[in-house]
């Protein structure tokens, strides 16, 4: 294309790259893999489809809502029985303890008293690429019949599209996808068109709803791109939905565990060294 | 994984390419918006990126929810027609995988034929490319066979794409070929119209790609017009005025429903008191 200066740029198509069609081009998927604890095993073998039965299900992806989910959810009651792994690079950090910010990693945990229930926290950096996979290893794991799968995941304000402006919206504010198979409505609005959502919380919700699964995706869209307890603190109304408000107890250290996990990721928000 | 009704072998398949500024996809939402075509399935490949949303196609003032997914299944029993929407890209290196899947689909399925509808590159076109209808199309000889004396009639006046002795760089103009077969197609920006087209060709599957020349920015008008197109062959839908014996109106004229999922084009509205 030539420009005003008579310069050629080159011309990129948002929605077809004509290179992608060198079939030696390597794909950046790389498969992810799920390991289970000896009890998860224990569990699974005593059925004969190997999976375990699941009633209830949470999905927490990204820090604020896995902040959500350990302050309000899985702070007391819950083992680890799992874990995904995949998708770390080199510089990736884990700690034994899970201290860092640059911890990255996605836990499975279940209900000590309920064995049915699951919440899965997941703080990779799972690419869209990657999603498939993700699913793939994990969903077989579970006999989810019977079962109700909350989603909540966090998206930006820059990326909605609404009647208002972003400014008269008060961000952070929630919006809900149900699968065909939820009768109960959400506690917040629908996501309005032509909003959408990509990658990990996308699979999941496209793999409940093709499954015929019922799944209720709660998704807050914040104007920060650091953890910020208001973030974690839209995800509030949540706790009164069906099934978490039945799987859910008070937290009295709810205000100090928000802040522990401010303080960690604001030790690395600053501008300057 | 979808459901089809007991195959039908008159079925015909309309599928889009992922291609410069989306007018297949843009022109698929058109037919399904308008045809008011029913979703009988999903399509779940590993080699097409996640996406969900509300209903595209629901009334603009309604408060519901029914999921959208990256890849799913239309069907118009009435006209025989199967149509695939796609809403997402497909995962860098993974093209020729789901070619190779939906192949095998519609040898499955019988089909009885495959319409391709993409785009190409504006700024690739020939000279003789730059002016009049940007609208061409590439049909299989059986297609060419039954349809191509309409298609040049005075009514359509549809021309096929201009093949190439050389690409990129477009060879010298007095040697061009017109439609002789000595000529390669060359559909730059059109994604994997032209591979799926030739798979058709070599299943001996009647296909044929339509397509619109364009630049990426507001394609809906491109798409309306490749929408156009599809309808003036295919006769789907009648948008003129119906009168009874008497004169009077039974049904006015009538357009493409836009779908909801087009609207906000360029983002949300912007508040107005920054511009005081």
């Amino acid at each position: 294309m030539a420009t005003f200066f008579g310069e050629i740029l080159p011309v990129r198509s948002r929605a077809v790259d004509d290179d992608e069609e060198d079939e030696d081009y390597e794909s950046q998927a790389c498969p992810m893999t799920v390991r289970w604890s000896p009890a998860a095993k224990a569990s699974m073998s005593e059925r004969k489809d190997q999976k375990m039965e699941c009633l209830v299900f949470v999905m927490a992806i990204g820090p604020a809502a896995t902040g959500f989910s350990q302050t309000y959810i899985t702070h007391t009651n819950y083992e680890i029985l799992g874990a995904v792994f995949g998708g770390m690079n080199d510089g990736d950090i884990n700690s034994i303890q899970q201290t860092s910010p640059a911890d990255k990693c996605c836990y499975i945990y279940r209900n000590k008293e309920d064995p049915t229930v699951f919440v899965c926290q997941c703080n990779l950096t799972v690419l869209p690429e990657n999603s498939f996979s993700f699913v793939s290893q994990l969903f077989p794991c579970f006999d989810f019949d019977h079962a109700t799968i909350s989603i909540l995941c966090t998206a930006s304000t820059s990326e909605y599209k609404g009647e208002k402006p972003i400014s008269d919206m008060n961000p952070p504010f929630l919006r809900a996808l149900k699968t065909t198979k939820v009768i109960a409505t959400p506690t917040c609005p629908y996501l309005e068109q032509p909003n959408m959502i990509s990658g990990l919380p996308a699979q999941v919700m496209a793999e409940c709803q093709m499954h015929n699964i019922k799944a209720t995706m709660y998704i807050c869209f914040a104007d920060t791109i650091f953890l910020d307890s208001l973030t974690m603190r839209a995800f509030i109304p949540v706790l009164q939905t069906t099934p978490i408000k039945d799987i859910i107890q008070k937290n009295p250290k709810c205000n100090e565990m928000m802040r522990t996990l401010v303080d960690l990721h604001s030790q690395h928000n600053t501008l300057y060294l | 994984m979808e459901e089809l009704s007991p195959k039908n072998l008159q079925n015909r398949l309309e599928t889009p390419a992922v291609s410069v500024g989306n007018v297949g996809q843009l022109a698929t939402d058109l037919l399904i918006s308008t045809l008011w075509m029913e979703r009988i399935g999903y399509i779940h490949h590993e080699s097409i990126l996640p996406l969900v949303g509300n209903d595209p196609f629901a009334h603009p003032e309604a408060d519901a929810c029914k999921v959208v997914t990256s890849c799913e299944v239309y069907e118009l029993k009435s006209e025989d027609l199967v149509v695939i929407q796609q809403r997402a890209p497909f995962v860098r290196g993974k093209a020729t995988s789901f070619r190779k899947w939906l192949m095998s689909w519609i040898k499955e399925k019988g089909f009885s034929k495959v319409v391709i509808l993409t785009s190409s590159h504006a700024h690739e076109r020939l000279d003789r490319q730059l002016g009049g209808s940007q609208f061409r199309y590439m049909a299989s000889k059986e297609i060419e066979d039954k349809f191509g004396e309409r298609f040049h009639s005075e009514e359509l006046r549809w021309q096929q794409l201009e093949q190439r002795i050389s690409f990129p760089a477009p060879s010298n103009p007095q040697i061009d070929v017109d439609n002789s077969t000595n000529g390669m197609v060359y559909l730059p920006g059109g994604g994997i119209a032209k591979s799926l087209y030739e798979d058709c060709l070599k299943e001996s599957i009647p296909a044929i790609v339509m397509l619109m020349f364009c630049s990426e920015g507001d394609n809906a008008p491109d798409a309306l017009s490749l929408a156009y197109h599809v309808n003036d062959w295919l006769g789907l839908y009648d948008f003129k005025p119906k009168y009874d014996v008497d004169g009077k109106l039974l049904k006015p004229a009538t357009s493409w429903k836009i779908p909801v999922s087009w609207r906000l084009l360029f983002g949300s509205n912007f508040d107005q008191t920054l511009f005081h």
